[in-house]
């Protein structure tokens, strides 16, 4: 806070100037009472005049006085304090002030700054410290638990995490609903901040709705993430700052699987008995688990080689399972240096970061190099801002030719998989490999790889003139943009004749088949895929923007400000912004390359495939803002915008909207209160806003044709209409939203309470409708349908004990969100949305039901919910309808951090909780499909009674439901696991999604009182941290991480699959050493 | 001061409003065409035809009518092998209907004849497939885009009769149309421009069409005097059978070029299997009946080894013993760039045999269905001597005269179950739509049997598959007006 303060002042007080009478000249140190810390850029007056300076980054303060003199020591945050100057050398301690929650300024909209007690909504101001304390390779994920309606889930693990942020919710059915990520002033793609140097970040700034972030436009629906980066200091001393940091990261929690049974995938005699049914022998050439129970002996193993050798392996799980031992422990480790210098009218500010990562997969590897470099010049009236950085990322990874997930769960336990790590050996090779179905996850790792590089600009300049007291004008100018290239690959197959023989007849009577025989021919040619992309440096565009664009963007903004009769203190702002985003990509690829191992698209048999695109969207808008204040306890803010995009038709393209805000500060108001040491401080707020979203893919009003599947062949060309029939009447969606709150301070600012109430609705939502094919089409996109989302949010800090009365040091906080959805309609007998499809299971937006819906297959049951079993065979019957199964995203998300400190030890914690939201474990129904999930051995693979089931003892038309205690389901393995009602629903596989976690944890040392000593090291500190290092989930969920997701995109929330790896911890150290 | 204020001033305006217009002006796509013209959509068009004929949407009937049987290889297909469907497990319903607002694009699009008679029996044909699959379906609502969202259903048998209308309109259209009308030439995939030919087809689906409806007595006086009043244009023979060939090529590019039935159960461009070649395997009634009386077909149609056809039961669980499990043969599967049959001459001829044993046209019997034999062995790469051998086989010959086991006259079902029976051998996998509905409109081949998956038990063959899931999501209050589908007893009706 400290430093985000002193950025502040130093613009203010640049208006001093010094002049004065030669007398005496006194130095001195200001201290904060609270931690001892010496406070930079305090302003020091000599009272009744205007003699001052202010103290630098050690907090001294060198001033020139009349020989009598009384000094005034003011600073933002603190109590101003008066000492009269007697002697040379004055020290003194302030006190933090009692309303300091009302004096804190945010960057809000537009960068305007505001004191906190002006706001009329709810914001969140994040420092530098609170993200980087665990120094996640993402700042964002540093966000997590820290502030109320700020939801960020990271929906899987590798090398460069996909994570995905909502504030209040989602408010769009589809398109985006990511938080608008504002980089100094600019609105930059979410994709980008993986971009972002987590050690660049001065603080985030956290605007929950669309009230607060109405300014920023049709972008700024789903509020916004305001980050400030560090300009410099003002203190005349430059410092330079080291930090190491290295991590590990390892599985935590790896899916319940079970170790009891062996190889069988329904095959018959001679492995299956035939009179009894009893599987008798596994199947060694079997990707499935049904077989017997494991018996420890020496077993055949796969397909004998041509020379008739047979492996063999002990009949029992090892004591590692060998699928989790497949996962190494990853690490990495980041190196950091800034540089920061400056005085009162310049500033430079240098940073770079180096983070090395390997990860839980064998081979995959990432880099990523960041520099940015700031600067500022005031010269009189004029002062000019200008940042620019660069990020460099290269990731090695798999490249996927099967989920590696998947082929663990098709190996059966017993499987020695280790020893195929060779994968050109004998046993390991496509072609002699155990798994008739399946290929090496060693060789899918070895020969399947993708590798990509991104590279990402982003700078700004900021121009700002202040001819007058009353007036300032600001020019912006700011480009971000970056390239992706990525090229994927597989190598070649090559089968032996042997394989291709189908040597399971040989070995085991029948034609079972083998991967080569299924193939059917000796080479599967390697494949290359090329894809290049300009925009925001990351693989994906999301047509409708921000996410994949590049973008450029002007911005002028004037800036009116005046006192009348004292008392009311306005503030005019009118600005201009034009910004334009693009993205294009060209890719490539072939499946048949010419030449064994060797990479390249030229050299083919064919056709390669192409693939070309591009994308522009401009907007204009212009807004204005009008604040009042009066007498420092009333304030009204009123705001209107009008946006021209060009997405739309020339006739909807420019649209209003308005918001209005305000706040009351009730203890400044009344008299009774003022002073008042139990309420220090009380505010109530209230907004109103309209923000118009144009939820739109650019050219999407006019029908196109696409090149019909397999055309051109040679000069034939065919085209086809698109199966989306497109719409150029579409007008923006408009959310509106009502906001309510209070912000209170207990016992001089120690305790502080933030409560708020939000109801927004979002109309007109651009939706693409699945139509019936018989309209010709099988999509169009209307403006229907209208979303709910209201909600509450609660924020409690407390500093329970200071430390600077004490050694011991207190402070807890926790922030909890209520988000509540509905979809309060949608168009005509459409009164379902169907978003994303899986297997035995939908996402949707339904009419009445929370946003996102999760709809699954399930089996018959009688009104008490218990399952019905037929009477003769016992097993369950499928219900022809999709049940509704429970909301996907979470409906409560509770954050609470501590943070203890004794002497020079800080130990500093989160933890969050979320709950609320069910998830559809779809790997766990591959995981049961192949017989290694523990669910699927649940009944030790006998035939079983189920669990509360019922048997209709009456008729069809009147039921009558008794408990079953005695049909036993007709068949235990397969028959039941396999296939059949209960397997084919998909209400067998969802879980709650609760869970609580410990997110943060990190024990600082701060070594400084033993290094102040030599003469170039200011500061020092070392810290053992950790990232998400225990979870509890409910006994229902044994599976994975409910976090993780299929996609950052809105309907695979909630939805995993086998694409997504196992939870893990991540655990490690930090050095930071200031100079 | 004021001079600053000015130039700041000027500048907002200026940027504001000077390029404005056309900055904004984005409405272009410059990623997929907003124009076309009739030729790339009839190539198109056809060509997605093709693709729906022979593509894998009809494999279930292949399997349920005795071609094909679910690989012993693979984890057993329930749907399939237990006839458990939902609506959500077949649908033979999306891509015909986005094929027809292509060709009705072009009837609408373009005012030239020979373009919009093809459009019109391209649609017929479309909806006729409709019909055969799903009975009642939206017709006189159907491809209006966002005009009718929610069209409701026609009566199949309406549909039906306002087809032949529509192939009557477009015979004429073809007729009439002046000497200077357009040709569309190479665009036209299927007969290269050849409009006598299209006349041909357009009157071998009246024929179709009209047969269909053979077991509605009340409607046959009406369909005899339609057909007959088109006869004389002639009908498809050996020489012209309705194919599409835009140009095949054995790649796997741009969503894939071969031939639709080899990208269907066939090889990928470097040989690996397609994925209903993996999934399918020769049905053992298949390879029994097309090797039953010296018919040498069994061998051509399947693949073998040894010279020996690896066939599996439909249901059946376990690897059939003796090598590697059939899978269809070079004489369905000729060659990535084979032809893609719309409509096979021997289908047209053996519905000419039909229609002459049964009056609606003139021509002997015996001497379409010998021809339609013949078709059936050269297509699948044999001699039309071998055919001969194996049709003047006295259980093979067309039955007329006197039968000598009874000794009595042989009947019109005796004819009828023939000309079925040989249609069925002749429409051997790439035609198995077509011999799934001839089976349900006369109920030959008599002996497929159902399905040994344990647990089936079938009461008898599919009659119908139910409506898609698709429909009960966009459509829902008009398709649940068709009330509940069974698909054991809900028939097409023009089903026996």
């Amino acid at each position: 806070m400290k430093k985000l303060l002193l950025g502040i002042l130093c613009f203010l007080v640049l208006c001093f100037t010094q002049v004065l009478a030669q007398n005496r000249t006194v130095t001195g140190t200001v201290t904060a009472k609270e931690d001892g810390l010496p406070i930079p850029g305090v302003t020091v007056k000599v009272k009744g005049t205007n003699v001052g300076t202010q103290t630098n980054t050690a907090g001294k303060f060198t001033l020139t006085v009349p020989q009598t003199a009384t000094l005034v020591f003011s600073f933002i945050g603190y109590e101003t304090k008066e000492q009269p100057a007697t002697g040379a050398v004055v020290n003194v301690t302030l006190t933090l002030a009692s309303s300091q929650l009302g004096e804190v300024v945010v960057t809000g909209a537009l960068g305007v700054k505001r004191q906190a007690k002006e706001l009329g909504y709810a914001a969140t101001n994040i420092t530098a410290a609170t993200l980087t304390e665990t120094h996640p390779t993402n700042f964002v994920n540093g966000l997590t638990g820290q502030a109320p309606g700020l939801v960020i889930s990271t929906v899987n693990n590798g090398l460069n995490p996909d994570v995905r942020f909502t504030l209040r919710g989602n408010r769009h059915i589809t398109g985006n609903n990511f938080a608008l990520v504002v980089l100094n002033g600019v609105p930059v793609s979410p994709s980008e901040v993986n971009s972002i140097n987590p050690d660049d970040i001065e603080s985030v700034n956290i605007l929950n709705g669309a009230g607060a972030a109405a300014l920023y436009g049709s972008e700024a629906s789903n509020g916004a993430l305001v980050i400030t980066t560090k300009k410099g200091s003002a203190g005349g001393v430059p410092t330079v700052t080291y930090s190491n940091s290295f991590q590990l990261e390892s599985i935590s929690y790896f899916p319940a699987l079970q170790t009891q049974f062996g190889s069988y995938g329904g095959e018959g005699p001679p492995f299956q008995d035939p009179v009894t049914g009893f599987i008798t022998t596994p199947v060694p050439f079997e990707n499935q688990s049904y077989g017997p129970a494991y018996n420890g002996q020496l077993t055949k193993v796969g397909i004998p080689l041509q020379d008739g050798t047979y492996q063999y392996a002990p009949y029992s799980t090892p004591k590692v399972d060998p699928r989790r031992a497949f996962f190494q422990t990853g690490h990495s480790e980041q190196n950091s240096v800034s540089y920061a210098a400056g005085d009162a009218n310049n500033s430079f500010n240098f940073t770079a970061n180096r983070l090395d990562k390997t990860d839980i997969v064998p081979m995959d590897s990432y880099n990523r190099t960041q520099m940015r470099v700031s600067g500022s010049k005031t010269v009189g009236i004029f002062r000019a801002d200008a940042t620019a950085s660069f990020s460099q990322d290269n990731t090695d990874g798999y490249g996927n030719y099967g989920d590696l997930l998947s082929t663990l769960f098709n190996t059966p336990s017993w499987i020695p998989l280790e020893n195929y790590k060779n994968v050109s050996a004998p046993f390991s090779d496509p072609s002699t490999y155990f798994n008739s179905y399946g290929i090496n996850p060693y060789w899918s790792l070895q020969n399947s790889r993708s590798v990509s590089r991104s590279d990402v600009f982003s700078g700004s300049f900021t121009g700002t003139l202040t001819p007058a007291k009353w007036f300032d004008a600001t020019y912006r100018l700011a480009d971000n943009s970056g390239t992706y290239q990525n090229q994927t690959t597989r190598a070649e197959i090559d089968y032996t004749p042997y394989a291709l023989s189908d040597p399971t007849a040989i070995a085991y009577g029948a034609h079972y088949g083998t991967v080569a025989q299924a193939f059917g021919a000796p080479v599967n040619p390697g494949t290359v895929s090329n894809y290049v992309g300009f925009g925001d440096g990351s693989s994906t565009i999301g047509y409708g923007g921000p996410q994949g664009y590049s973008r450029i963007q002007q911005d002028m903004i004037l800036n009116f400000h005046k006192t009348f009769f004292n008392d009311f203190k306005t503030n005019l702002l009118l600005g201009n912004t034009i910004w334009q985003e693009y993205a294009n990509f060209v890719s490539n690829g072939t499946n048949n390359l010419l030449i064994k191992n060797f990479y390249n698209v030229n050299y083919l048999l064919g056709v390669p495939n192409v693939g070309q695109g591009n994308y522009t969207i401009r907007q204009i808008a212009y807004f204005g803002d009008l604040s009042l204040g009066y007498k420092d306890y009333l304030f009204v803010d009123g705001t209107l915008r009008n946006d021209n995009d060009s997405r739309l038709a020339a006739a909807n393209r420019s649209f209003w909207y308005p918001s209005v805000k305000g706040s009351f500060l009730f203890t400044q108001a009344i008299d009774a209160l003022k002073g008042n040491k139990t309420i220090s401080y009380g505010k109530l707020r209230a907004s109103y806003s309209q923000v118009g979203d144009v939820n739109l893919n650019p050219y999407s009003l006019i029908n196109t044709y696409t090149a019909t599947s397999g055309f051109p062949y040679g000069n034939n060309g065919g085209l086809g209409l698109s199966t989306t029939l497109n719409n150029a009447g579409l007008k923006p969606e408009l959310s509106s939203e009502v906001e309510f709150g209070t912000d209170l301070g207990f016992f001089d600012g120690r305790y502080n309470l933030s409560v708020t109430y939000y109801d927004t609705h979002t109309k007109n939502q651009t939706l693409p409708i699945a139509t019936s094919p018989t309209t010709g089409y099988q999509n169009t996109i209307l403006n229907i349908g209208e979303t709910q989302n209201t909600g509450y949010e609660f924020k409690l800090d407390a500093q329970v004990l200071q430390k600077g009365k004490s050694s011991v040091g207190l402070n807890l906080g926790a922030n909890f969100s209520i988000q509540d959805s509905k979809v309060l309609s949608l168009f005509g007998q459409t009164t379902q949305l169907p978003l994303g499809g899986y297997t035995n299971a939908t996402t949707e937006a339904v009419v009445g039901k929370p946003y996102t819906a999760l709809y699954v297959t399930d089996v018959m049951r009688d009104p008490e919910g218990r399952v019905i079993v037929d009477p003769t065979t016992g097993m369950p019957e499928s219900n022809p309808n999709l049940v509704y199964a429970g909301q996907t995203t979470p409906k409560y998300i509770l954050g609470l951090t501590q943070q203890v400190s004794w002497k020079f030890i800080t130990l500093s914690l989160t933890e969050e909780y979320r709950a609320g939201n069910v998830i559809y474990n779809e790997s766990l129904v591959s995981a049961t499909a192949a017989g290694v999930s523990a669910l699927s051995a649940e009944g030790g693979r006998q035939r079983f009674i189920f669990p509360n089931s019922v048997i209709n003892t009456g008729t069809a038309a009147n039921p009558v439901y008794t408990p079953n205690t005695t049909i036993s389901t007709s068949d235990g393995n397969l028959n039941f696991w396999d296939s059949g009602a209960y397997y084919g629903s998909g209400s067998t596989y969802v879980t709650s999604g609760a869970f609580w976690k410990l997110r943060e944890a990190d024990l600082e040392f701060n070594l400084t009182q033993w290094v102040k000593k030599s003469k170039f090291i200011k500061k020092a500190s070392f810290a053992f941290n950790g990232r998400n290092l225990l979870m509890w989930r409910p006994k229902t969920n044994n599976w994975t991480d409910p976090e993780f997701a299929n996609s950052n995109t809105n309907g695979d929330i909630g939805v995993n699959s086998t694409a997504q790896l196992p939870p893990t911890r991540i655990y490690g150290g930090n050095l930071t050493i200031t100079f | 001061m004021k001079k600053y204020i000015s130039i700041i001033f000027a500048t907002l305006t200026l940027a504001g409003s000077s390029c404005k217009k056309d900055f904004l002006e984005l409405s272009k796509n410059p990623n997929v065409p907003t124009v076309t013209t009739p030729q790339l959509l009839l190539s198109g068009a056809l060509k997605s035809t093709a693709d729906i004929v022979n593509g894998g949407s009809y494999v279930q009937y292949a399997a349920w009518i005795g071609y094909l049987s679910w690989s012993t290889g693979y984890q057993p297909n329930i749907a399939l092998l237990s006839y458990q469907m939902t609506s959500a497990t077949y649908d033979c319903w999306t891509n015909p209907y986005l094929n027809l607002a292509n060709y009705n694009t072009i009837l609408n699009s373009t005012t030239e004849p020979n373009f919009q008679a093809i459009a019109k029996i391209m649609i017929a044909f479309d909806f006729e497939a409709l019909v055969d699959n799903y009975n009642n379906v939206p017709y006189t609502q159907a491809l209006q885009g966002t005009k009718v969202l929610n069209p409701t259903y026609d009566n199949g048998s309406a549909i039906y009769d306002d087809l032949l209308k529509q192939i009557d309109a477009a015979i004429a259209l073809i007729q009439n149309a002046p000497a200077s009308a357009a040709n569309p030439g190479s665009s036209d995939i299927m007969y290269g421009g050849n409009m006598n030919n299209w006349l041909k087809f357009a009157n071998t689906l009246k024929l179709r069409i009209a047969l269909r409806q053979i077991n509605v007595s009340a409607k046959s006086a009406a369909l005899m005097a339609d057909v007959s009043a088109t006869s004389a244009l002639g009908y498809l023979d050996a020489t012209n059978p309705a194919t599409v060939n835009p140009g095949y090529l054995n790649s796997d590019a741009d969503g894939g070029q071969e031939s639709p039935l080899w990208r269907n159960y066939g090889t990928t461009q470097n040989g690996g299997a397609q994925t209903n070649k993996a999934e399918y395997q020769a049905n053992t009634y298949g390879a029994n009946s097309l090797s039953a009386n010296n018919d040498p077909r069994s061998v051509v149609v399947y693949t073998t080894t040894g010279g020996v056809v690896i066939s599996s039961a439909f249901g059946q669980t376990t690897p059939p013993a003796g090598g590697t499990p059939s899978t269809p043969g070079p004489g369905v599967l000729k060659s990535p760039t084979m032809n893609a049959t719309i409509m096979s001459s021997a289908e047209a001829l053996f519905l000419q045999s039909e229609a002459a044993k049964d009056g609606y046209i003139t021509g002997d019997p015996v001497a379409l269905y010998n021809a339609g034999i013949t078709a059936s062995f050269l297509d699948d790469g044999l001699t039309a001597a071998q055919a001969q051998a194996y049709y003047s086989q006295a259980a093979i010959a067309y039955p007329t005269g006197i039968n000598p086991v009874t000794t009595l006259p042989y009947t019109d079902a005796d004819m009828e179950q023939a000309i079925i029976t040989q249609k069925w051998k002749a429409l051997a996998i790439y035609g198995a739509f077509e011999a799934f509905n001839e089976y349900r409109r006369t109920g030959y081949p008599n002996d497929i049997p159902l399905s040994i998956y344990p647990g089936a038990n079938p009461p008898n063959q599919v009659t119908r598959i139910p409506y898609p899931a698709v429909e009960y999501k966009t459509n829902a209050a008009n398709v649940a007006a068709q009330g509940t589908v069974n698909v054991f007893t809900s028939k097409i009706f023009w089903a026996k």
